[in-house]
């Protein structure tokens, strides 16, 4: 029997890793919502990382691209990848130095800062419930999944959906696509 | 050990699938309403596919999910449709070195030496890997993307046994994930025997682009004007572009010669094919910036794909399917309407009875019609077969005219000969075309009309319904047997391509291209014909030649037959199982409407009628937006 997983407490875990201390993520840089990914059978989690600037201002605090990632496998909380994306071809026209976007993005602002965190709560409920699920240890029905789809898309910055994309097409697929971007080369 | 996780392609489901999933684990334990995912809508705009998924909310909601998921599918197959473009020349012209080039990495084998041995589709995927598929298109190996992968499969590693499978290389590549695209790297042309040349052709066929790579060393031989009319030109392959490599190989003040000789060759020839060089090229005076750099090559391709008529043809395929199905719909929940009015339960139960054996009976006609079609099919073979006898006949009577009244008969063979079978054959190809559509048009229309008759002799309440509510002015349960837009032009130039490309290995062989004659059972030219021959008396000689022409054009004919009565018989499969999902489209729906008329509530009468009235509208919608196709499709064919 697995253990039960809780992703809050991976958060926690991660910051005193070993590895990931040495992996010298700037101080600044925080985990953004994470991705999930089947490797091999094996499920992982990807943090990626980000920076936020504050400029005094209401609304207005800076969102910057995604720059680092950690993967991790589950249960085990075995970091077994981390990324500086700068150095990823894909990404090799973004400036990382630039800011993005802006926190809190349109879907966000209508909520104050407890309703704000329900939410997040409640996101972070859903991804416990589909990695447990995954690794056999509980159900995560069909309404469980709508609801986790609704709240990534509240509450992710727009601006990073692209990123999201790029490191990972079969999570923003289920997750964070809304189906109305146009597209063409 | 790492844990295996439950279900290792969970991500990759959509919600829909999912649903299901959780459905049989029994998490929710009820049935629940999806919501259809929404993948790029790349090749339909965004009006179409609004409309698709307000159709698609529709059909959910008034509890048809088959249906729904049905529009679902043929969205996701317009949307996802690759745009397919090959890179095709002869051997060593730098067709793989242009494909690294263009994606920027090296990851496919190049050398000196001809080296691509096999098919080489490349597809966007962010799990990069090569996947080995044998010849009956079967996956059977996987491996990592490096250089060390592709050591068993190039030219030299064959040892003169040929691979016949295919190989897949999945990368990363921002060009081809947001343009849906796909590489195909060929074989060098000069470099195949006949199997594979026809496989070529055959994946040709099912192009929508090419790039021509040659060489500035030996720019644009008779073979490879050949190559362009016999295997791209013929084949109608809407898009093409000429790019020329190894410009750095000849010295900077001869370049700018070499690509005008390319440029005027074109003309002169009459193909209109624009040219390219995708490297950077230092030039000595004149310079050709405007067609230079590889930038300009993808934004040829950019063009392609946003071709206007390439995604009409996409929007009115998917549009036509999905008025099909939301008429099956309209009329089925017609029908639950009408028996739910019907408040005497004796009667209700007598009409849902007599439905349910109308159903079966229908069932057994479309059987019926299914075999019928596939008599006609073989009708329309024979039809061709005994046409190209009479063709054989001819053709070979006017050779051999034509060898008695020739002066210089050795000349006449190896040169002449050639030359007039392809002409022949080329016209035979045209003739046999042209009889194959319109027998083809013949049968598809008998049975567009046979399978409406069904239709109307079975559903006797919808007939009321059109006087009634005037729901079904436009139904035409036929509609899906038409040839999809989409394929109509392909399979179209099927049939007859097979007899062309049969007479361009004529001519490939006879001028000593091609060495296939031996595997084709045909001997031309002076390959059967000794010196010695050539040196008998001037009558022996015609003799011998009319012998051979008897015996070589009708063989010629009988292979490119085989090939052309393949291809028949797919067009004919085609019909047959687009009449086949529209069958299926128009028993699900009947048999949901029996279905529910069981569980109807009191009540629903009103919400069927404002459902009936939601449908009507969307039809409205979907048939202005197809007018509006129509419009625009016969605006720039006028242009």
């Amino acid at each position: 029997m697995v253990r039960t997983v809780s992703i809050e407490r991976i958060k926690k875990n991660l910051k005193t890793n070993g590895f990931f201390l040495n992996c010298k993520i700037p101080i600044g840089y925080t985990a953004g919502f994470p991705i999930l990914q089947v490797r091999n059978e094996s499920l992982c989690i990807l943090f990626p990382y980000l920076k936020y600037q504050t400029t005094g201002e209401i609304d207005r605090t800076l969102v910057f691209p995604v720059r680092y990632g950690i993967l991790m496998e589950l249960p085990t909380e075995k970091i077994i990848g981390f990324e500086d994306y700068e150095y990823r071809e894909i990404f090799k026209n973004i400036d990382f130095n630039k800011p993005v976007g802006f926190f809190r993005h349109d879907a966000v602002k209508k909520y104050n800062r407890e309703q704000y965190k329900t939410l997040y709560d409640e996101l972070m409920k859903e991804y416990d419930k589909v990695i447990n699920a995954l690794l056999g240890n509980g159900n995560y029905s069909f309404d469980d999944e709508r609801r986790m789809r609704e709240l990534l898309q509240i509450l992710i910055e727009p601006s990073l959906l692209s990123v999201y994309q790029a490191i990972d097409m079969d999570f923003y697929y289920k997750y964070l696509s809304k189906g109305d971007e146009s597209y063409g080369i | 050990m790492a844990y295996k996780v439950k279900d290792p392609e969970f991500f990759k489901k959509r919600l829909k699938e999912a649903d299901q999933t959780t459905e049989e684990e029994g998490a929710s334990g009820e049935k629940e309403k999806t919501t259809p995912f929404r993948a790029k809508p790349l090749n339909i705009s965004t009006a179409v596919d609004s409309v698709l998924t307000d159709t698609i909310k529709l059909l959910y909601e008034v509890e048809y999910a088959k249906m729904a998921e049905e529009i679902e599918k043929l969205r996701e197959n317009a949307v996802r449709e690759r745009f397919t473009i090959a890179v095709v020349g002869e051997f060593s012209r730098g067709k793989t070195t242009f494909l690294n080039q263009l994606f920027e990495r090296e990851f496919l084998p190049v050398s000196n030496l001809p080296t691509t041995a096999v098919l080489t589709r490349i597809r966007h995927d962010s799990d990069e890997k090569i996947e080995v598929f044998d010849e009956k298109n079967k996956k059977n190996q996987e491996r990592e993307l490096s250089m060390e992968s592709w050591e068993d499969l190039t030219v030299q590693n064959f040892g003169g046994e040929d691979f016949d499978g295919e190989v897949l290389v999945k990368i990363h590549s921002e060009l081809l994930l947001h343009s849906n695209l796909e590489f195909i790297d060929t074989p060098g042309a000069g470099d195949l025997d006949e199997t594979r040349a026809k496989g070529i052709g055959d994946v040709l066929l099912g192009c929508d682009g090419a790039v021509i790579v040659i060489s500035a060393t030996s720019p644009l031989s008779l073979s490879e004007k050949l190559f362009i009319e016999e295997r791209l030109i013929a084949r109608k392959l809407p898009f093409l572009l000429l790019i020329i490599t190894k410009l750095d190989m000849i010295p900077p003040e001869e370049r700018a010669g070499v690509v005008q000789y390319v440029v005027n060759k074109l003309k002169q020839w009459k193909l209109d094919i624009p040219v390219y060089i995708p490297y950077d090229i230092e030039w000595s005076e004149t310079t050709y910036d405007n067609i230079t750099g590889m930038d300009k090559v993808k934004g040829e391709f950019a063009r392609w794909i946003a071709n206007p008529l390439r995604m009409a043809l996409h929007e009115t395929w998917v549009m036509e399917k999905t008025l099909d199905i939301v008429n099956h719909v309209s009329s089925s929940l017609t029908e639950r309407k009408l028996l739910a009015e019907e408040r005497d339960q004796a009667k209700q139960e007598a009409l849902i009875s007599e439905k349910k054996q109308k159903l079966a009976r229908a069932q057994l006609v479309w059987g019926d019609l299914r075999i019928q079609m596939q008599r006609k099919c073989t009708e329309c073979c024979k039809l061709l077969l005994s046409q190209a006898d009479v063709y054989a006949a001819a053709i070979t009577e006017r050779l051999q005219y034509e060898v008695s009244h020739a002066n210089h008969l050795e000349k006449w063979w190896t040169e002449d000969f050639p030359y007039r079978v392809k002409i022949e054959l080329t016209n035979m190809a045209v003739g046999i075309n042209s009889a194959a559509l319109s027998q083809i048009e013949n049968d598809a229309r008998w049975y567009r009309a046979k399978i409406k008759q069904t239709f109307q002799s079975y559903i006797l309440y919808q007939r009321q319904a059109i006087v009634d509510k005037t729901l079904f002015g436009n139904f035409d349960p036929g509609r899906d047997i038409e040839f999809e837009n989409l394929d109509r032009q392909r399979t179209a130039f099927k049939i007859g391509s097979a007899v062309l490309s049969i007479s361009g290995c004529a001519l490939f062989s006879a001028l000593g291209f091609l060495p296939i004659a031996a595997t084709m059972g045909v001997g031309t030219g002076a390959a059967i014909f000794s010196e010695k021959f050539f040196g008998r008396k001037i009558e022996a000689q015609r003799e011998e030649l009319k012998k051979e022409i008897a015996r070589c054009v009708p063989l010629f004919i009988r292979n490119s037959m085989e090939e052309s009565e393949r291809r028949l018989e797919a067009v004919y499969r085609n019909m047959i199982d687009e009449a086949h999902k529209s069958e299926q489209a128009w028993l699900n729906a009947q048999q949901a409407s029996i279905d529910n008329i069981c569980i109807q509530k009191d009540g629903q009468n009103a919400k069927i009628q404002e459902f009936l009235a939601k449908l009507q509208w969307q039809t409205d919608t979907i048939q202005s937006l197809l007018i509006q196709e129509d419009k625009d499709e016969s605006e720039s064919y006028h242009e």
